[in-house]
């Protein structure tokens, strides 16, 4: 932050110098406006080119556009808008202003995307299985944040850890820490470097400057580079140029209600945006939203069997278990088998050793733990702040630099439950795009403030009210003294609990806070601090070179670039010997691409070359062929391979929670003697585990796909695909001895949980079908299912494929009916089936639900303004997105949208 | 085509409507289900003394007002129950007699019949030597900061082979099965003690010899050796003594010559060196508890407090009961066909202290 400030103070006034050398020479100047032919109403962001040239425009939020030109009249512009059929219009008069009429028209496949190949084309001819959502579909979704839309499209599982703290994937494999599935905004990866999560929902863009949302399925490191092996979802802003004018939007609602653990709470988002276009050459933008609410309440409170770093859920209370651990219930993971206290108690006082004798050897008691709900900061709040300044070198080339920023306060799920207070995270961004090509780099600052474990924080409050050394062997007295006096087991247990928790602070009494409050505040792993300070730093450069080498029978894209990870947590997540170290990573790619028989076949061929400093490098192939049997069919196969390196918490964290969790790297091997005294499996001391080094992951996959616009009404998509993953990175359990071998001399026993390759080849497969169909007067009608099924799994191998067999959108809506044709509304359902989720948190079934989300909007046209009444979660019917993630019930809000149609 | 839509659309719109109906079919969240035993069956304790062979300690239990717990089938008791005739054959002659004790007296006493917080059935009880040593409802001292562990008067349980023994008291029968814990019929009342074994030493005449010689071996014990009377007034601990009589003490006092300097008497004790007297008693005290019952028959070592290696441990052979046999390595009478040996006798078993058991020898034990 401290480095990426000054650089972009010097590059923000180099910008503005330069604006103001290339002041503008006077030449021909021709004005218009653009209406909507049926409903009268001005049309904005619509692009006004002049044809066959570069030269071009977009109206205003009023309608109106301008251009300057040298081009001498008489000469024709093209009117393009998505949802109007597009117009040309010769100009023979500069002098009079231009009055443009737009037909609508059925945009029902016809949305340009870039993702797909690198290159704009019609989401139908994609040759890749594709989704997309734009800023209209966004005004009108029932959801109250865009980023839950996402959950709306076919193959996605969402899982929601916090209000604000979303994960989309697709493919399998959800997870709050997701690894396998990118999220790029603007070109910018938008992982924590440290954490290892996408911090789309907290910083990302707000909600008014989304323009589109594209979602690639499946493999996708081929053009992307590692970590897309399951997808990747790209979040594209409004260019200033394009969307321009001051918008707002005012959005209150209520949540919490007859939730159990929380009393009904207000939800507020309000976001706002200006961009303006000062010249032909420059327009910046700037935005910002903050979402408040107090948020959702993690309230499961089954217990918890820990088998090392596994377990799984079974019968059990507090009061009916003495070795309770609740899976949203913290500082109870602190377990001790009462006999060893016991038996000391037996041999200070001999007199008991009998009546001691007579108790069963595995007596494991738990220290009393807390909810969650009492111990994380109920307030869950985003601001992000935004902005960017867009130059035009030459109507081809455009510098854009970019800075977003976000801070917030979250739950996060990843092996423990974390809370992230004051986290705040900072992207900036400068690059230069052209027609043909594109350079741009970027930082990524991460900063975790004040955010800590909440397991950890839990575990060290109870050492400091009491610490386990005195609470053991005041329970195991009054656990004597109960039975002694006749009490039958369990009430003695409990007897003995209330006993030991004498003077226990209540949950967020004053002396509870002062003590929590203080530990939270202490560096793990005596409090429950971490001190995140990661970065990544990213540049990177594409060219279409088909122009350039003269090249015309194909279209030829290469592309490269660099990324450095610099890991900094001073001890408190990773390894501390070594701290501030660097990740380099450097990779390369090529596509082309070639039509064959008129166009009937096209087939694009792509390769990237990755090399992590680590690890091997690594060379993953792609190819697509997109068949065209007849207009509006298109079917689509590929085959792609991609891979990712461990995450940088796979490589290198180094953290003590109950057992240590720790990264392949060798240098933690060295560090706790694994290679002299290699570990052993806990559950088969035969099996001793030696030190190999962890490969890259990989999946390869195979997918045949058809779209088509049938009668330009209904728009079908289906796909199939299978892949198989190889160097699967998982975790298993190891315990050392200090004596280096099990049995008498084994002397002390620790715990690792080691990140590895899984032996075996894990397999997946899975389909998906949608179908969206235009009906008479505005009225929408959509819905899909999709399928993702995990294959040849072997006994007790946790995959943490966490995806239902089965899921479903349906959709109805209509964007504008009655007679004026202000009145819209959207209803969908959702449905998931059943999972066995898999975590490092908790492993257990997660039910299926449904859910069904509502909203009704009323446009103002003279205002360009859009109110609207939404639910999610229509029914209030609370359900969890992952086993140890919070209850979601409904929300339902009140929105004001200014200056957004 | 457009059939085929419009069939679709119908469809769709009947997903929808039954999903939206469906819906409000969400399961609730799961929660946390307590783990339920299978409540207790069968009869309490309490109602296993409506036999009428226990007419006498219902009663007594009554009186004390144990009758609640007894009754209350949440909690886990062990209790070794006196029938009728045992009651008799303790000088109990009469549910009256009970109802003439004070309360206070009669609950100590049946708490020490009760082992909370167990269920031992005989099986369960070892055989090793010499017994199991659990703490009675018969509280003495109740936790407290200083003491968290409370003191109950802890009860000897021991079996050997069929037979089972509440301290030297033999269980009639065993194992009479109830909804809160476990029955076992003895044979007598199992009297609790109510004194140290230093103090039994010191108020009985017939053990002045030894008091004397205790006080001889506090004057000056070996380097490092503990003091024994305080060792024996410590209520906490758990000994064996063989506490043998004067006229023991005189015999040995006789044979080491000591009546030359006088008649022998308490105070002769004092002409020998204080750490001889010392090593000498100690050989005589044994860190367990051991009822005569619980003596290993046949030729059997055990360890005195002063014994183990490489001291020399006494020998005690226990010939039969009730005549118990004991004896060092220095009991020995030369005789002209070289020393033969000779065995102290028990000549009274099972005086029951505080802190241990006394068997009164009618020799005194030599380690050399």
């Amino acid at each position: 932050m401290k480095k990426v400030l000054p650089l972009l103070a010097v590059l923000v006034l180099g910008t503005l110098s330069v604006m103001v050398a290339n002041a503008q020479e006077t030449s021909t100047t021709i004005r218009g406006n653009v209406t909507n032919a049926a409903s009268k109403e001005t049309v904005s962001s619509v692009s006004v080119v002049i044809k066959g040239t570069d030269i071009g425009t977009y109206t205003d939020d009023k309608g109106n556009f301008s251009i300057t030109t040298k081009q001498k009249l008489p000469f024709t512009i093209i009117i393009t808008s998505i949802g109007f059929e597009p117009k040309e219009v010769e100009v023979t008069n500069a002098s009079m202003p231009l009055a443009i009429t737009l037909a609508a028209s059925s945009s029902l496949g016809q949305e340009v995307v870039v993702s797909a190949t690198r290159t704009p084309s019609r989401i139908l001819e994609s040759p890749v299985s594709i989704e997309r959502f734009g800023n209209a579909n966004i005004r009108s979704s029932p959801a109250a944040n865009y980023y839950d839309m996402v959950v709306n499209m076919k193959g996605v599982d969402f899982v929601s850890s916090s209000l604000t703290f979303k994960t989309p994937t697709t493919r399998g494999f959800a997870g709050s820490g997701n690894t396998r599935f990118l999220q790029i905004m603007d070109g910018m990866d938008n992982q924590a470097p440290g954490l290892n999560f996408s911090v789309g929902s907290v910083i990302g863009l707000t909600e008014l400057d989304v323009e589109s949302v594209e979602l690639l399925q499946g493999a996708s490191s081929a053009l992307y580079g590692p970590g897309g092996m399951n997808g990747t979802m790209f979040i594209i802003s409004k260019n200033p140029f394009k969307y321009q004018g001051l918008s707002f939007q005012i959005k209150t609602g209520i949540m919490n209600i007859g939730s159990g653990s929380r009393d009904v709470s207000p939800y507020y988002n309000w976001a706002v945006r200006w961009a303006k276009q000062v010249n032909d050459k420059f327009a910046f933008k700037i935005g910002s939203e903050l979402i408040q609410a107090k948020d959702w309440v993690a309230d499961d409170y089954r217990n918890y069997k820990r088998n090392g770093s596994q377990g799984n859920i079974i019968p059990g209370t507090r009061d009916t278990d003495p070795n309770f651990d609740g899976v949203n219930v913290y500082g109870d993971e602190t377990t001790t088998n009462l006999r060893g206290v016991l038996n000391s108690i037996g041999a200070a006082i001999p007199p008991l050793q009998d009546y001691i004798g007579t108790l069963p050897q595995d007596i494991p008691v738990s220290r009393t733990g807390y909810n969650e709900v009492d111990i994380v900061d109920p307030n869950t709040k985003v601001f992000k702040l935004s902005g960017a300044l867009h130059y035009k070198l030459k109507p081809n080339l455009e510098a854009v630099l970019a800075g977003h920023w976000g801070t917030g306060n979250s739950v996060y799920t990843g092996a423990q439950r974390y809370s992230l207070r004051e986290f705040k995270i900072g992207q900036y961004k400068i690059e230069l795009n052209a027609k043909n090509w594109f350079v741009r780099a970027f930082t990524t600052q991460e900063n975790s403030g004040e955010s800590h474990d909440l397991t950890v924080t839990t575990r060290n409050f109870n050492e400091q009210w009491k610490p386990s050394t005195t609470w053991y062997p005041q329970y195991a007295f009054a656990y004597l003294n109960a039975k002694m006096a006749g009490q039958n087991d369990l009430a003695a247990h409990n007897l003995a609990r209330s006993a030991a928790d004498v003077g226990r602070p209540a949950a967020r009494s004053q002396q509870f806070n002062d003590i929590y409050n203080r530990v939270r505040s202490i560096p793990i792993p005596t409090g429950g601090l971490f001190l995140d300070r990661s970065d990544m730093y990213w540049a990177e450069g594409q060219m279409n070179i088909s122009g350039l080498a003269g090249i015309k029978w194909a279209d030829i894209l290469v592309g490269g670039n660099y990324r450095q990870f610099v890991l900094n947590s001073q001890g408190t997540l990773f390894m501390k010997e070594a701290e501030k170290i660097k990740i380099n990573e450097v990779g390369g790619y090529a596509q082309i691409g070639k039509d064959f028989f008129n166009n009937v076949l096209r087939i694009t061929a792509s390769g990237r070359y990755d090399k992590n400093e680590n690890f091997e490098g690594r060379f993953t192939p792609r190819v697509t062929a997109l068949l065209k049997p007849a207009k509006n069919h298109n079917i689509r196969f590929s085959y792609q391979t991609a891979y990712r390196f461990p995450s940088t918490q796979q490589q290198w964290i180094d953290l003590f929670v109950g057992y240590r969790l720790m990264g392949e790297n060798k240098a933690l091997w060295d560090k706790y003697n694994l290679i002299e005294n290699a570990p052993y499996n806990p559950n088969n001391t035969a099996e001793r585990i030696n030190y190999t080094q962890t490969n890259p992951e990989s999946v390869t996959s195979f997918e045949l796909g058809y779209k088509a616009l049938i009668g330009g009404k209904l728009l079908v998509d289906a796909y199939g695909y299978l892949g198989e993953y190889t160097d699967f990175i998982s975790r298993r359990d190891a315990v050392q001895f200090s004596g280096g071998a099990p049995g008498a001399n084994q002397g002390t026993s620790t715990f690792y949980s080691l990140v590895i390759n899984a032996p075996d080849k894990v397999k997946t497969n899975g389909w998906g079908l949608s179908l969206d169909y235009t009906l008479p007067r505005g009225f929408r009608i959509g819905g899909n299912v999709s399928s993702d099924i995990l294959g040849d799994v072997p006994d007790g191998f946790r995959t943490f494929f966490n995806s239902p067999k089965y899921r479903t959108n349906l959709m109805i809506a209509n964007d504008g009916f009655g007679k004026k044709k202000i009145v819209g509304f959207n209803l969908t359902w959702r449905w998931q089936d059943e999972v066995t989720w898999q975590s490092d948190f908790v492993n257990g079934e997660l039910q299926s639900f449904s859910i069904v989300d509502a909203s009704i909007n009323f446009k103002v046209p003279k205002m360009k303004s859009l109110v609207k009444v939404g639910a999610n979660n229509l029914l209030n019917s609370y359900y969890r997105s992952g086993v140890g993630n919070p209850s979601i019930g409904g929300l339902y809000y009140v929105s004001f949208a200014f200056n957004v149609l | 085509m457009k059939k085929i839509i419009n069939k679709w659309k119908s469809l769709a719109f009947g997903m929808l409507a039954a999903s939206i109906t469906l819906v409000s079919c969400n399961k609730d969240l799961p929660v946390a289900v307590p783990i339920t035993t299978a409540p207790p069956t069968g009869s309490s304790i309490m109602t296993l003394l409506d036999a009428p062979t226990f007419s006498f300690l219902k009663a007594a239990v009554t009186r004390a007002g144990l009758n609640t717990a007894l009754a209350n089938a949440n909690n886990k008791y062990t209790v070794f129950a006196p029938n009728d005739a045992a009651f008799i054959a303790s000088g109990i002659p009469s549910i009256a007699v009970i109802n003439s004790l004070p309360v206070a007296t009669l609950t100590a006493i049946l708490n020490y019949h009760i082992i909370g917080g167990q269920v031992l059935n005989s099986p369960q009880v070892s055989e090793k030597y010499p017994n199991m040593y659990l703490q009675s409802s018969l509280m003495v001292a109740p936790p407290s900061a200083a003491l968290p562990s409370g003191y109950r008067m802890p009860i000897g349980v021991s079996r050997r082979g069929a037979s089972v023994w509440a301290n030297n008291i033999p269980v009639t029968a065993a194992n009479i099965g109830a909804s809160n814990g476990v029955v076992h019929t003895v044979a007598r009342v199992v009297a609790p003690p109510d004194s140290t074994l230093g103090a039994i030493i010191a108020r009985d005449p017939s053990y002045s010899y030894l008091a004397a010689a205790l006080a001889r071996a506090d004057a000056g014990p070996p380097p490092g050796a503990p003091l024994l009377t305080p060792l024996l007034n410590n209520a906490l601990a758990n000994f064996t003594v063989f506490a043998p009589t004067n006229a023991a003490f005189i015999a040995v006092y006789t044979a080491l010559g000591l009546g030359a300097a006088g008649p022998i008497t308490e105070a002769s004790v004092n002409l020998l060196p204080s750490a001889t007297v010392w090593g000498l008693l100690g050989y005589h005290v044994q860190g367990v508890r051991a009822f005569a019952v619980n003596l290993p028959s046949g030729d059997n070592t055990i360890n005195s407090l002063l014994g183990g290696p490489p001291a020399a441990p006494p020998q005690i052979f226990k010939v039969a009961l009730p005549s118990v046999q004991v004896r060092g390595p220095g009991n020995v009478v030369p005789t002209p066909g070289g020393p033969v040996s000779y065995y102290a006798n028990v000549v009274a078993t099972d005086k029951h202290a505080i802190n241990g058991v006394i068997h009164r020898l009618d020799a005194v034990l030599l380690p050399q």
